[in-house]
């Protein structure tokens, strides 16, 4: 029966189901006119893309490598200091310390590349995750901005 | 039966519930497939709407899940639930799209399968999804679609009967 109708939801819509479920969530989604591949390339090199797409990440630093999971050890503006776990895979990136949570998909659309970032607060912090949602969307959609004019000039 | 592999419930399910974002993760993946191939049949158009809807629900909810190695059971009965309300609700208003067909296998053969299904109710094709696909017995399909098993007797013999029908035409 492997001829029946079914269905992939696609990097970005994994990452949509993300937000959804993780409690205090924000969200952004937005077309970068750049072709996945150099995209991703660009995101997968963590250590210059972090800084860029996060802004709450000074240095971000890959310790370690096995696969599709990385550690890497980030630093803040404040000068807090960070363990991440990340899961990378193409198409979808997902990381977190145990202060925050990151996620990052992209996928080849009809005008460019559908670009999603997400970003959530992790442990005793998670109930601040609605309250600064709106900020967190800004945030987010200037970062996404920012990632297009990097890669389109 | 599950989408894939049996993936590490027991450390994935708690680590999610706990607020784990990469087991979250790593259950969606193993999620996605086995929920897709529930709900597409009965979905149709609303396919990949009904699939995210479902995993929304089913990894929103997660921490309502008493035993991990129940994962698949729990998520199924919310999957098929969401594909059948929204087929019905959709059913009634929607000019379809036409779907996706998966790229492998006979490319006709899954779109004759996708017409046929696409001339019976939801409430048909569920039953016949989990009857015939996922190969539940009547009491597990009539409650996990909240109807008597009468009813899953009798919209089966019509599910079969307007499949058989439709497809000989």
């Amino acid at each position: 029966m492997t001829n029946l109708p079914s269905t992939e939801l696609g990097a970005v819509r994994r990452l949509q189901v993300l937000a959804a479920s993780i409690p205090g969530a924000a969200y952004d989604e937005t077309v970068v006119q750049a072709p996945f591949e150099s995209l991703w390339a660009f995101v997968s090199d963590m250590d210059t893309s972090m800084p860029r797409l996060f802004p709450n990440f000074r240095t971000w630093r890959t310790v370690a490598h096995h696969g599709d999971h990385l550690q890497a050890a980030a630093v803040g503006y404040l000068g807090q200091r960070g363990v991440f776990d990340v899961t990378l895979k193409p198409g979808l990136c997902i990381m977190q310390d145990r202060r925050f949570i990151g996620g990052i998909a992209a996928q080849p659309g009809v005008t460019g590349t559908r670009f999603a970032l997400l970003a959530a607060p992790r442990g005793p912090a998670r109930h601040l995750g609605a309250p600064l949602r709106p900020l967190a969307q800004r945030l987010l959609r200037r970062s996404a901005r920012r990632l297009g004019t990097h890669l389109t000039t | 039966m599950t989408g894939g592999g049996q993936p590490d419930l027991l450390r994935l399910v708690p680590a999610a519930q706990g607020g784990d974002a990469l087991a979250l993760e790593a259950l969606l993946a193993v999620l996605e497939p086995y929920v897709a191939r529930l709900v597409s049949p009965i979905a149709l158009g609303d396919a990949a709407d009904a699939t995210q809807e479902s995993l929304v629900l089913v990894l929103r909810n997660l921490r309502g899940l008493q035993e991990p190695a129940a994962l698949f059971s729990w998520a199924r009965t919310i999957a098929v639930r969401q594909a059948v309300h929204m087929a019905r609700s959709t059913s009634q208003t929607a000019v379809r799209e036409p779907v996706d067909i998966p790229d492998h296998g006979d490319e006709q053969f899954a779109a004759d399968v996708h017409d046929v299904l696409d001339r019976m109710t939801p409430e048909h094709r569920a039953v016949l999804v989990l009857r015939d696909i996922e190969g539940l017995d009547e009491r597990t399909a009539s409650r996990l679609l909240d109807v008597p098993r009468g009813t899953v007797k009798s919209r089966l013999a019509r599910a079969r009967a307007g499949f058989r029908k439709a497809w000989q035409q």
